[in-house]
């Protein structure tokens, strides 16, 4: 993906990108994100979602996954 | 200052009152004093009845008499004219009075030792001829206090006749006043005829000719709105057709000159398409719509979430940092489409009018009596004077090289205009004075129930 060259994605980073690819331009809330990455009853870590967000933009590059202040994450359109 | 109805129909009746009286005082005034001096004639008669009938029983009986009532002023004398049973003199009391002897019978008022007298001759049965004389002065006296008295009861009823029609002429300009009222307070889309139950029937021409004009402006103003609606309808197609067109030359091979223009070309085309879209935005917003239905109500924070979503590439261009403030969401009783439009023409603006490296800030929250939207920014803000005229349309603040559509606010306007909701500006940095705010007050659905079933959602 990035240059071409392939990226290896934790099962769920791969998750979290899925659920932000799916809509690209709609934002996602942290509480959306977390329903994405966990089942029913498994406990969800307090800081996961930024944890995974950071780790995706490390291997993407930061301008793929936008914060929007406040609301949540998005993927932007086109990109 | 102009003539007052209510104070020249209180002078003039208060006048008009003020004259009867004066009137109806003198005549009865004139009257009570005539009738106190025919009763003391009278007096003087019977008394002389009296003197003749006692000189038939004891003839010969003392003629001359001094008649003196407990008050000075109820003197009468009686002296014979012929000098029969003369009169000690009571030099005193002015007696005898000095009456000449030659006086023949009947009623004379005449001048004695510089006094007037109301004297009354008679003759009786055995040739005796006597007067019965009263003093005019002290008549006189007594006649003027008989009218007074009689004129009095009116100088009261006057004053309460005053006090009366003050108190009844105020409130009959009551409705006037109510009318002036509701008018004064109509917003400047609110063109419904005034109500004419209960206005006074010398309005209802007034009230009436108003509302004739008001159907009128209603009528052009409608019309002006959808010449509006009309005239950015019919461009849209014209619009669409240059676009195809330069969709189609953008497929051909261009010099890179040529395809430069080509570019700014397609730029100038979007800009006109998005100002028909705000043209035709408040064409529908201004628009007497079908009101929601009365439990419409949206998520406050859904909305954001959608003009964020839509904003973003914008905000990325201009480098402007937006996004929303606390987590707290509200519903407010309104569709959702207009709800959505004043959001979005509000945050447009704000990244529109804030310098790259700025920040736009969206914010809910609930008030007692409403829920304020709040969109603020880290821009130049809006000097005091501008501040009502950034609502007109195509109204930019000065100094702007926006390409805005220049109907962003007057859009807010109208919807929240029609929604019944407050629009305000102010500093967002009060004390600097830089910075827009602008809040918008909306009314909270009345079923507060769905609130909290949303937020648990």
């Amino acid at each position: 993906m990035a240059g071409g060259q392939p990226v290896p994605l934790s099962q769920r980073e791969f998750a979290l990108l899925q659920a932000l690819l799916l809509r690209p331009g709609a934002i996602l809330s942290r509480g959306e994100l977390e329903d994405h990455l966990y089942g029913w009853g498994e406990e969800v870590q307090s800081n996961a979602v930024e944890y995974l967000i950071h780790a995706l933009r490390r291997k993407l590059g930061a301008e793929v996954i936008r914060n929007v202040r406040g609301v949540g994450w998005m993927v932007a359109k086109g990109a | 200052m102009n003539p007052s109805l209510q104070r020249r129909l209180s002078r003039a009746l208060l006048f008009s009152i003020a004259g009867v009286a004066l009137v109806a005082g003198v005549f009865s005034f004139m009257a009570a004093y005539d009738e106190a001096r025919e009763l003391q004639d009278d007096v003087l008669h019977r008394m002389a009845q009296l003197v003749e009938r006692v000189q038939e029983r004891t003839p010969g009986a003392a003629l001359n008499l001094h008649v003196q009532g407990e008050e000075d002023d109820t003197r009468v004398t009686i002296q014979t004219l012929d000098g029969a049973g003369a009169w000690e003199a009571q030099p005193g009391r002015g007696l005898p009075l000095a009456l000449p002897t030659a006086l023949g019978d009947g009623l004379r008022t005449m001048a004695i030792d510089g006094a007037t007298f109301r004297v009354l001759v008679r003759t009786t049965a055995s040739g005796t001829r006597f007067a019965v004389v009263q003093d005019l002065r002290l008549r006189r006296e007594l006649a003027r206090y008989g009218a007074l008295r009689a004129v009095l009861p009116f100088l009261v009823l006057m004053a309460i006749l005053l006090l009366l029609v003050a108190r009844l002429v105020r409130p009959l300009f009551g409705p006037v006043t109510r009318l002036a009222q509701e008018v004064n307070e109509r917003g400047e889309s609110d063109l419904h005829p005034i109500a004419e139950a209960g206005v006074p029937s010398e309005v209802q021409p007034f009230v009436s000719a108003i509302n004739r004009l008001l159907e009128r402006v209603g009528q052009s103003v409608r019309a002006q709105q959808r010449f509006v609606a009309d005239a950015a309808h019919e461009l849209r197609s014209p619009l669409a057709a240059r676009s195809l067109q330069a969709e189609r030359l953008a497929q051909v091979e261009l010099p890179q000159a040529g395809r430069e223009r080509l570019v700014a070309l397609r730029c100038g085309i979007d800009r006109a398409r998005q100002l028909i879209d705000q043209l035709l935005a408040l064409a529908r917003a201004q628009a007497q719509a079908v009101p929601a239905p009365a439990d419409a109500s949206v998520s406050v924070q859904a909305v954001f979430r959608r003009v964020l979503e839509d904003l973003m590439p914008l905000a990325e261009t201009r480098q402007i940092d937006i996004g929303v403030v606390g987590a707290e969401d509200a519903e407010v009783a309104a569709a959702e489409l207009d709800v959505f439009t004043i959001v979005r023409n509000l945050a447009d603006n704000a990244i529109r009018y804030t310098p790259a490296g700025g920040r736009v800030d969206l914010a809910v929250r609930t008030t007692a009596s409403a829920v304020e939207i709040r969109v603020s920014d880290s821009g130049p803000g809006i000097a005091l004077a501008e501040r009502e005229r950034v609502f007109d349309p195509f109204y930019r603040a000065a100094g702007s090289d926006q390409v805005g559509s220049g109907l962003g606010l007057s859009i807010v306007r109208a919807i929240a205009t029609r929604l019944g909701a407050r629009v305000a500006l102010d500093a967002a940095d009060a004390e600097h004075g830089t910075g827009l705010r602008v809040t918008v007050a909306l009314a909270a659905p009345t079923h507060r129930g769905v609130m909290g079933a949303l937020g648990a959602g």
